[in-house]
Order: C-alpha cells, then sequence, then structure tokens
C-alpha cells in the first residue's frame, strides 16, 4: 500500500489514498443529506400564518393548474403590483380565496369569501411587495381540502423620475 | 375632497344569467401597522379592513383585507346577475369610516 | 479518528460551498435587457387595466371647477367649454396678451373670476407638491379639464405666429445645457439611440410619437406618490433632478415647454390619466 507523501490541509499529517477517497465520499454524502435537516426554529412567518388562519400546514396544500394566478414577472415598484386569480372550479365548491406574500412583515394580504351569486372564482386588485418575492393564491374548497397557485413576482428599482 | 370617495363601474346592460365584472376603485391611504424597531412604540395604521358586494340588497361577496393591499386599490369582482337591479359597493375601514357606492344594471 | 472527522468537515465546506454557489448563481439570472425594458413594459400595461385611481380627481374637479367659477373661464373654445379645450392648448390668448397652456390659463382664471391673487394661485397650484396621498382641488381641476379631452388629437396651431415664437424658445431650452451639472430636458429626452436608466425607457422627442406618448396621457397617476402628477409638477420635478434653478409654475418657461412639447406631438389622442410607478 503505497502512502501518499503530501501535507494536506492539517498539515504535516501523512493519510493513505483509500483513507483520503473514504473520507471525501462521506464528506459528500453528509452533505447532500444536510439541507433535509431542518432546524425545529426555522418555520417562516408565511407558513405560520397560513397555519394561523387556514389551519393547515402549507405543506400540505398542494399546486393546481386550475387556478390561474396572473401577476407580472418584473414589477418596476412594489407599491401597486397587478395581481388576478381565475379558478376553473365551479364557484359551488369554493369557500374561500386567500392571497398570501411569503417575504412581506406580514404575508397575508387579503381574503375573498365567494357565494354561488358570484357566479365564478375571480379577483383583481392590487397588493403591495417589499421585494422579489412568491406570491400565492390559496383555494379554500367547501370539502375542506385546500389548493394553491404559486408564481414569483421580481421587484425592482424604478427608473427615475 | 376625502377619503373613501368610490368609483363602481359595471356593464349597463347584461343578460340574464350572464357573469359581469365588477370593477371598483376607491381612495384610501391603506397605510399598515408599524411598529417602531428603536423604540417599539406601534402606529395603528389606516387601512380598509372590509368591502362587501351586495346585490339587490343580498350579499354576493366580503373581502377582507389589510395594509397589504395599495393605496386607492382597484379591485374587481365577480357577480352573475339574474334581474335588473342596484349593486351595491360597502366598504369599512380599521377606524369605523363606512362608505357606500351604487350601481345599478338592466338585465334582459 | 479526530483526523477523520476534521478532514470531512474540510471537504464538507468546500462541498457546501460549492452547492452554495450553485444556487446563488441560479437565482441571479440576469435577464437580458431587451427581456427586462419588454417585461417593465408589460407590467406598466398590466396596471392601466382596471380603473385608474386618478379618474376618482376628476369627480373631485367637477365640483372645484363649479366652487372657482371657472365655468367662466374660456380655454379657447368658450366660456366653460372644456370638450376638446385641452387639444387645442397651449394657444394665444388676447385677454392675457400671452401664449398659455392649461394650468397656466387656469391659474389665470382663478386670479379673474376666483379673485385669487398670484401668489394664492401658486399656493394653490403646488398645494400637493412633496406630499403622496393628497387629494388637492388644483389637481382635481386639472384632472377633470384634461379627461374632457379624451379621444381628441393634439392640434397645437404651430401657425399662431405667438404660438410659434413659443414653441421655438421651448424647443432651445429643450436642448440648452443649463445648470451646475450642464443637463437639460435633452440629455435624457432626446436622441436617435434608446436610453434607460435602470429598467425605465426613456422616450426621445427625437424619435416619432413618443413625446406625444408621453404628454397625452398627463395628468399622470402615480403610484409611489398614490396621487396624480400635473404637468407643472412634472417640469418641477425635472428641474430639481437637473439642479435647474427654481421653476415656477404657470411661468413663461413652462408654457414654452409645452408648447414645444404639446407641438411636437401634434396628432396624438389624448388619454388621460395614464398611470405609472
Amino acid at each position: 500500500m503505497q502512502t501518499l507523501q503530501h501535507k494536506n490541509l492539517l498539515g504535516g499529517i501523512y493519510i493513505d489514498r483509500r483513507k483520503f477517497l473514504l473520507l471525501g465520499a462521506v464528506a459528500v454524502a453528509g452533505l447532500t443529506f444536510a439541507p433535509a435537516i431542518k432546524p425545529a426554529f426555522a418555520v417562516s412567518k408565511l407558513e405560520e400564518e397560513v397555519k394561523k388562519r387556514l389551519g393547515v400546514e402549507l405543506s400540505a396544500i398542494k399546486e393546481t393548474a386550475e387556478i390561474k394566478l396572473t401577476v407580472p414577472t418584473i414589477a418596476e415598484s412594489g407599491a401597486n403590483v397587478p395581481i388576478t386569480v381565475e379558478a376553473d372550479i365551479p364557484v359551488e365548491k369554493v369557500e374561500r380565496l386567500w392571497i398570501f406574500v411569503d417575504k412581506n412583515p406580514t404575508p397575508w394580504i387579503a381574503d375573498v369569501k365567494f357565494t354561488p351569486h358570484n357566479g365564478q372564482v375571480f379577483l383583481s386588485t392590487r397588493i403591495k411587495m417589499g421585494e422579489t418575492s412568491n406570491v400565492r393564491a390559496i383555494l379554500q374548497l367547501k370539502d375542506g381540502t385546500f389548493v394553491m397557485a404559486t408564481e414569483e413576482v421580481k421587484v425592482t428599482a424604478g427608473g427615475c423620475g | 375632497m376625502a377619503t373613501g370617495t368610490a368609483i363602481v363601474r359595471v356593464p349597463k346592460e347584461a343578460q340574464k344569467g350572464q357573469v359581469i365584472r365588477v370593477q371598483m376603485v376607491i381612495t384610501h391611504p391603506m397605510t399598515p401597522p408599524r411598529r417602531d424597531p428603536q423604540t417599539g412604540q406601534e402606529t395603528p395604521g389606516h387601512y380598509l379592513t372590509k368591502l362587501q358586494l351586495f346585490y339587490n340588497d343580498q350579499l354576493v361577496s366580503e373581502m377582507s383585507m389589510g395594509g397589504g393591499v395599495s393605496a386607492n386599490p382597484f379591485i374587481a369582482l365577480p357577480l352573475r346577475v339574474e334581474s335588473s337591479g342596484v349593486i351595491k359597493t360597502a366598504y369599512e375601514d380599521n377606524k369605523g369610516g363606512k362608505w357606500e357606492k351604487t350601481a345599478e344594471i338592466t338585465v334582459k | 479518528m479526530r483526523k477523520i472527522l476534521l478532514t470531512s468537515a474540510v471537504f464538507g465546506l468546500a462541498y457546501a460551498g460549492f452547492l452554495g454557489y450553485q444556487t446563488v448563481k441560479a437565482q441571479d439570472q440576469e435577464l437580458s435587457p431587451e427581456e427586462e425594458i419588454r417585461l417593465v413594459q408589460e407590467f406598466n400595461r398590466m396596471m392601466a387595466e382596471g380603473i385608474n385611481p386618478g379618474e376618482i380627481w376628476a369627480e373631485m374637479g367637477k365640483e372645484a371647477f363649479k366652487k372657482y367659477n371657472l365655468d367662466k373661464c374660456d380655454f379657447g373654445l368658450g366660456p366653460g367649454k372644456i370638450e376638446g379645450a385641452l387639444a387645442q392648448l397651449p394657444r394665444y390668448f388676447p385677454d392675457a396678451k400671452r401664449v398659455m397652456d392649461l394650468e397656466t390659463r387656469i391659474g389665470w382664471c382663478l386670479q379673474q373670476y376666483a379673485g385669487m391673487t398670484p401668489e394664492q394661485v401658486k399656493k394653490f397650484a403646488t398645494q400637493c407638491w412633496g406630499k403622496s396621498q393628497c387629494m388637492g382641488e388644483y389637481d382635481a381641476i386639472v384632472m377633470y379639464v384634461s379627461m374632457a379631452s379624451n379621444g381628441h388629437k393634439i392640434n397645437v396651431n404651430l401657425k399662431d405666429p405667438q404660438v410659434k415664437r413659443m414653441h421655438e424658445i421651448g424647443k432651445q431650452i429643450y436642448y440648452a445645457r443649463l445648470g451646475p451639472w450642464d443637463f437639460n430636458c435633452a440629455t435624457c429626452h432626446a436622441g436617435q439611440k434608446e436610453a434607460r436608466i435602470r429598467a425605465t425607457r426613456l422616450w426621445s422627442a427625437d424619435r416619432p410619437g413618443e413625446a406625444g406618448q408621453a404628454v397625452s396621457i398627463f395628468p399622470k397617476y402615480l403610484v409611489r406618490w398614490a396621487q396624480p402628477m400635473t404637468m407643472h409638477y412634472r417640469y418641477a420635478e425635472c428641474m430639481r433632478q437637473m439642479r435647474w434653478p427654481t421653476f415656477e409654475p404657470h411661468s413663461d418657461l413652462a408654457v414654452a415647454l409645452s408648447t414645444f412639447l404639446y407641438g411636437t406631438a401634434n396628432g396624438t389622442e389624448i388619454k388621460v390619466p395614464g398611470i405609472g410607478r
């Protein structure tokens, strides 16, 4: 067995090739799984608000293509971001529409109670965004389930004037 | 010249059973509550808390909101019209402000 | 054993750094300038949908118009006639012996029919300058009168010798480098080559139609101040940013610039209020 005759970063310690490769493999494997280990205290404000207002975990809400969430890709100003929500789901099945902005100081923006007299699920309005963030439209259905659409809006610094 | 001045815009006419869009805009600062990081002092903010949409005196839809909605907010909601009548929008804010604005529609 | 752990840590840190760099690089994907401009234009288009909050000022302006006796004011089409009035301004007014744009004419009529002194007019006209969410009667009057020309095409009479003279003066000022920074309107708003400030594309008086697109939507509702901006406020802000001497609303300087800009905009359809950041 050959011994690698070079100093590694720990200075003056000799290590053989096999150990060298084994250590490398362990390190890589460890770091690959590291992101999955979430510290218990890192629950985002968004997750807290969703839990508080909707009574469910954000992670339990599934994305659906039945909600069409239209927001601009770039907002030159975060003061007045247009948002339109439409859904293919019949309004009779819908209890409430919730709007959240992940990174706002208060992620909850608004919610709308629908009745069959609305005729369809639709909302168009203007919201404030403090920085680039996801915008979420969550539909609370009468059967107790929730579905969601998410889109990111990049909030940039506008020009002069 | 005041906070709470509103516009409601709907088509003049519609077919029975048609779903129209009720377009609304109202002047309001929509200032969110703030907490001074230095002194810890809180300002309550001044924002609309509620918008109710009525059709011939029946409550159709209700929107709850806060300082996350833009100043002088534009809001549009759908409404299925069955008969001619009056569409009423009613707003409330966190300081007890209350405002109403109506529009009429003819349904054939 | 310690050696193994320590070496793992070193390799681990290196790998973590590598992963982190990848993530940051992915998030920071720079859009091409053309793509960014297109997306910002899309944003402005979306903002213009629905009802422009500036329209509420026109409703308030209808009341103020009566309150200050402006139904006696002749904007060029007869006393109190506002439909199409903005479209034919600036024009020469023999009673005032001056070429006047809309705001200057309103200021003059406030003196004639509402008993205001020039100082009171100035205070009235600048009531909302530097503020936000300000609901001023002057801005409301300008919005009300301006909206009454919606659909009309700008038609400044450049054949009138007085108007032509103001147009020439306005053009000279536009292109004259002044002030401690040697700036002028043309610094930002002229030339054939496209210029921009961050993601905002600047219009140019030298490219056809662009001056028209810029002025035909004034007063313009600005979301950053939650209130409309009139042309004279726009001049004041530009001049402040250029470090020019302080602008006086309703001055000949304002009229000269309006004559040049609206004259260049001849043919453009008026569509008030516009909306922007």
